[in-house]
């Protein structure tokens, strides 16, 4: 699982986060667009820092970013023990480790830095292997969400998933 | 009582603060005691295109009550918003709230064609959930502590109704 090195996603990196969402499985999993521009990641890495927004990324061992990770802690006052994150794992490295490479970086972040007490995700209910993945780590399922999103061409449900710590 | 529904403007942010001062409207939702004045005519002026707040009054036209909708900004959920609803203390019974929510879903409906409104309530807030489930709203989950109400983290009841070209499809 340490082949991969988790990393902090560097304003330097818009091109190979562009890259690595624009592979059909990685847009289709999450809540992106097709045809992601490096200018539209370029931004996003700007906004990252000490606002409760992290983004990591997993290299391979040659140095090529393959998956990444985002945490975003909820704003709202009353909702400060709170994040919602997403993972993406390239197409090709999907089912090789990235996935859970990230999520033990992140819940690590999250339980014993930030000191958030509940995360919360959505996947979508035929996505099996990041329902798996989830629920290794702990994240029970909350809800079924309906209609929740667009997704080639259809409006497909999620499940919201969250974790608790004790 | 003669009600008159109509979109919040600037002006009316001393008329919504009056209304989230109330402890049982704090209580209910995500807002925080001692809101400022200047907090909501802040996000009034927002020119937020995604949000649409409207507000009850009656005859004096004394604001009574607000509630709003607010569409998803990312494009793979621009079908979707979420729906907010606060009654002023001194006339919650009165099919105030009622009328308000018949007037947010006929918008969201049939002039912004939202598929799915959804919102989260607290358990224990029964009259809220009873009115919402006589609108077609239906329970989707239970969100543990959600969040944190009066020194406590509370469960939330996740909550949406579906309408539209795809629930006529189905």
């Amino acid at each position: 699982m340490n082949r991969y090195r988790i990393r902090a996603a560097e304003p330097e990196d818009a091109a190979a986060l562009a890259a690595m969402m624009n592979t059909p499985r990685a847009y289709s999993g999450t809540l992106q667009l097709p045809y992601p521009s490096v200018e539209l990641w370029t931004e996003r890495l700007s906004r990252l820092g000490d606002n409760g927004r992290t983004l990591l990324l997993a290299e391979a061992p040659d140095g090529t970013p393959v998956g990444n990770a985002g945490l975003w802690v909820d704003p709202k006052p009353r909702r400060r023990h709170v994040a919602d994150f997403g993972i993406a794992v390239r197409d090709d490295w999907q089912g090789r480790g990235v996935g859970s490479a990230l999520m033990t970086a992140l819940v690590d972040l999250a339980d014993n830095w930030l000191g958030l007490t509940r995360l919360e995700l959505t996947v979508y209910t035929d996505n099996e292997a990041a329902i798996a993945l989830y629920r290794r780590f702990g994240f029970e399922h909350e809800a079924t969400c309906r209609a929740y999103a667009l997704r080639d061409g259809r409006y497909v449900d999620v499940y919201r998933m969250a974790r608790i710590k004790a | 009582m003669t009600l008159t529904i109509r979109r919040a403007e600037a002006a009316d942010a001393a008329s919504i603060h009056a209304i989230f001062c109330c402890p049982s409207v704090i209580r209910q939702s995500l807002q925080l005691p001692f809101p400022s004045v200047a907090e909501w005519r802040k996000r009034l002026t927002g020119n937020d295109a995604n949000s649409h707040l409207l507000l009850a009054c009656d005859a004096a036209g004394q604001v009574l009550a607000a509630g709003g909708i607010h569409r998803e900004p990312n494009p793979r959920r621009q079908h979707a918003g979420s729906l907010f609803l606060v009654v002023h203390e001194a006339h919650q019974g009165h099919g105030v709230g009622r009328a308000l929510l018949d007037a947010l879903l006929a918008y969201a409906d049939d002039w912004l064609g939202l598929v799915r409104l959804e919102l989260v309530a607290y358990p224990d807030n029964l009259r809220a959930i009873s009115l919402y489930e006589s609108v077609g709203f239906e329970r989707e989950g239970v969100l543990r502590q959600e969040a944190l109400r009066d020194g406590r983290y509370e469960d939330g009841l996740l909550m949406a109704r579906l309408r539209g070209p795809e629930r006529s499809a189905a």
